[in-house]
Formats: structure tokens, C-alpha cells, sequence
């Protein structure tokens, strides 16, 4: 367990360095750096890499953004595998909705309780 | 932009240079290593709500994943309207960026930030003015990969 | 407005209560417990040869055995570096141990919570809380869990 903890700052270190390079030296502004790591991780679960990585470090991989299409690919997968190609359409969203919904709600409840700052 | 180098006057040719010359340099090393203990740091903390979620609740590792992501970015509301999460960022770069969290603020403090135009128009056409792409990347590139992957197990026999 | 947030902070957190947990399920994830085994039904293999056979896997060092009416349950963890070919493993455990014991159905789980939830379900059969069938009613639940997809 304690184990768990040193790899998931390792990789999720990792990861966040990828995406400074991806800044730094790549030159790309941050929200080209956040959508071509999302899809980064999209080919990796292709791939099936990108379980492992989860398996191995933990909240390492599955807090950094990478896996949001980690989780998409999966949920479309696994909606694919019960209900054939339609599947993939309507699946994506199976796995992934906490993050987008709780992005949702609350940005809704920070708008009404904080005031913009100047 | 580089191939118009001959149209420009010798005086935009020195300017270049003179740019080139006093354009800062990217720290890239100092950036990467606050990048790593930043981004490390808020995944210890997300492991540690993962273990929390274990212990006391019903969740297993499978499936602890999605309140975890859920907290972080509920923790990631707070620290936006406190005005802490802005500094972290200039800290850290990537580092509060790349995490869950980064895109928690980015639709937090766009919907904070168009409050004042009504929450209809103001805070919700404006809340994923920028973690809008990461959503349409993720979810067309996931859409044409598992498109290929059911595909190829379909009819390749995969 | 601060203080509501605060309010809603302490809530949260008050929200949670303390299981009551005993030594070894307090501490289960982060040292190697080994729990004796728990054997519910009582026909059959016998549930330390089982323990063995698992023990015995190279990539494996805590090992937790349930067995029940229908099924039995093998919680176990995996060193953390193989951790990469975990569902591998859990594979191939699955099928050794079902070539070996003909008729006896197995779920195997590396799961921690599975591991922690065997460990309480051992301390409380120790202490006497439960009977067998309630017992046995729990090992349901577990595998329900394990079953469960994100």
C-alpha cells in the first residue's frame, strides 16, 4: 500500500513533465498540451496499455487527464462488447461521467457562491 | 510566418534578431521539476481519497476511481474560489494543469469568472469555453479508437 | 459565504464514521496480515491446502481464503512490481487452482478491498459476531463487489 503511494507521485509526476515539455519545449499553449494528452491516453487504452498503468500506480494514472479517455475508450468498449458497433456511440459516456458531471455541478455552485475576482 | 523573412525592412530584420537575442529563456528544468512534485503531490492526495473511499465506503479499486475524481474536483472548487489554485498554477505549470483538477478549474473559473452575465448565457455558454476541446478531443479520438478496436475484434477475429 | 463552505467541509468529513475495526483489519492494507482462513463449508478441500497452493505463486505474498457454500474466495496481493501483469495473474491463478481442485468454483480478486473485507470478516467471526450463515451471506456480498465494473 505504501508502495501504491510512491508510484503514484512517480507517474503521476511523470506524467504532469510530459505535459510541461509538451509547453515548454513543443511551445504549445496549455489547452493543445490537456487535448492532445487526452488523446495520448485514448490510443494507449487502444492499445491496452493503459489498465496496466492504472493497476501499477494508481491515482498516479487515474488523476491525470490522460485517463479521461482512458475512461472514454473503455466505457465505449465495454457497451461495444454487449451491444455490437452501435455501442461505441452510445457507451462513452458509461465510465466517464463523474468527472465531467461533477466538473458541471460544481462550476455551477463555485458561479453561485463566489464572487469574480477583479 | 518564417518564409516572409525577404519582405520584411532591414529595420523588422534587426528587430528579429534583437527578439531572439533578449527572449527569455524557459527555465525548462526548474519548470519540470515543480511540474513533478506538484503534479506527484496531488496524485498522493488522490490516492489517499482512493484508500478512503476503500476503507469506509463500498468501493473497490475498480471502482473508486470516479468519486475520487469526483472529490478532487470538488476540492479543486474551493481552492478556485479562494484564489489559490491561479498561484498554484503559475508555480507549477503543468504540474496543476495536467490533473483532474486542472480541468475542474478551468470550467470552475470560467463559470466564476461569466457569473456576472446571468447563469444562463454567462455561466453556462461560457463554462467550457476552455475545457471544451479536451472534451471534444477525448471524446472523438476515444469514439475512432474504439470504432477500430471493435472493428478489428469483430471481423479480424482479434 | 466562507463559512457556509466551511460548514459544508466539516459536514462532509463528520459525515464519516469510524468502522469499528480490530487490529488486523485496521492495518491490513499496509502490512502483510495472512489471515487464517476461513472455512464455512465444511466438505471438500481444505481450505489451508488452498492457502498454500496460492502462497505458492511467485508474484504473490498475502493470501486471504474464504470458502462457502458455492464459492470460494481468494483475495490476495500482488508485489508491487508485477503489479503491471496483475489481471494476467489473476487469470492464471484462477485456472491453476480450478485444475487442481476439480470441484470447487473459485473467484479470485486482487483487489484491496476484497483483502480488507476478508480480514474483517475473519475478526468477526473470531470475536463471535456472526454465525456461519450470516457469514456466508457476507462472502455473497463480497463477490457481488468484486463482480462489479466501475
Amino acid at each position: 500500500m505504501l508502495g501504491m503511494f510512491f508510484w503514484a507521485f512517480v507517474i503521476g509526476g511523470l506524467i504532469c513533465v510530459i505535459g510541461q515539455l509538451m509547453m515548454d519545449i513543443g511551445k504549445l499553449t496549455p489547452g493543445h498540451t490537456l487535448s492532445a494528452m487526452v488523446v495520448a491516453g485514448a490510443i494507449l487504452s487502444g492499445f491496452g496499455l493503459y489498465e496496466p498503468l492504472i493497476d501499477f500506480a494508481g491515482a498516479g494514472a487515474t488523476i491525470p487527464i490522460t485517463s479521461f479517455g482512458n475512461s472514454l475508450v473503455m466505457g465505449a468498449m465495454q457497451e461495444a462488447e454487449a451491444h455490437g458497433l452501435v455501442g461505441v456511440l452510445t457507451g462513452m459516456f458509461e465510465v466517464t461521467s463523474s468527472g465531467i458531471s461533477a466538473a458541471i455541478v460544481f462550476g455551477f455552485i463555485g458561479a453561485a457562491l463566489f464572487k469574480p475576482k477583479g | 510566418m518564417a518564409n516572409n523573412n525577404e519582405k520584411k525592412t532591414p529595420a523588422q530584420q534587426q528587430y528579429d534578431k534583437m527578439n531572439q537575442k533578449h527572449e527569455i529563456k524557459r527555465p525548462v528544468l526548474k519548470n519540470c521539476l515543480r511540474a513533478f512534485f506538484v503534479g506527484g503531490l496531488i496524485c498522493i492526495i488522490g490516492q489517499a481519497i482512493t484508500y478512503f473511499y476503500i476503507y469506509f465506503f463500498n468501493f473497490t479499486e475498480q471502482t473508486a476511481g470516479n468519486p475520487t475524481v469526483a472529490t478532487v474536483i470538488f476540492l479543486s472548487m474551493l481552492l478556485t474560489g479562494f484564489g489559490v489554485y491561479d498561484h498554484l498554477g503559475q508555480y507549477a505549470g503543468a504540474g496543476s494543469a495536467v490533473p483532474v483538477s486542472g480541468f475542474g478549474n478551468a470550467v470552475i473559473s470560467a463559470a466564476i469568472e461569466h457569473r456576472t452575465e446571468g447563469f444562463v448565457l454567462g455561466v453556462g455558454g461560457n463554462m467550457f469555453k476552455l475545457a471544451g476541446s479536451v472534451i471534444l478531443f477525448g471524446v472523438f479520438s476515444a469514439f475512432v479508437v474504439a470504432l477500430i478496436k471493435t472493428i478489428l475484434i469483430q471481423w479480424g477475429g482479434l | 459565504m466562507k463559512a457556509v463552505v466551511y460548514i459544508l467541509a466539516i459536514l462532509f468529513l463528520v459525515g464519516c464514521k469510524m468502522p469499528d475495526d480490530g487490529p488486523d483489519s485496521r492495518l491490513a492494507l499496509i502490512k502483510t496480515t495472512n489471515p487464517e482462513p476461513i472455512q464455512i463449508e465444511k466438505d471438500g478441500a481444505s481450505v489451508e491446502g488452498i492457502r498454500n497452493e496460492v502462497n505458492q505463486v511467485d508474484e504473490i505474498y498475502d493470501a486471504a481464503v474464504i470458502k462457502g457454500d458455492h464459492n470460494t474466495l481468494v483475495a490476495y496481493k500482488v508485489r508491487h512490481l508485477d503489479r503491471f501483469r496483475m489481471k494476467s495473474i489473476e487469470k492464471e491463478l484462477k485456472k491453476h487452482l480450478e485444475g487442481k481442485y476439480k470441484d470447487e468454483t473459485f473467484v479470485v480478486s486482487s483487489d484491496y478491498k476484497i483483502f480488507l473485507e476478508a480480514v474483517r470478516l475473519r475478526e468477526d467471526i473470531d470475536s463471535g459476531k456472526i454465525n456461519d450463515k450470516q457469514a456466508d451471506k457476507r462472502l455473497h456480498q463480497l463477490i457481488r463487489l468484486k463482480k462489479e465494473r466501475t
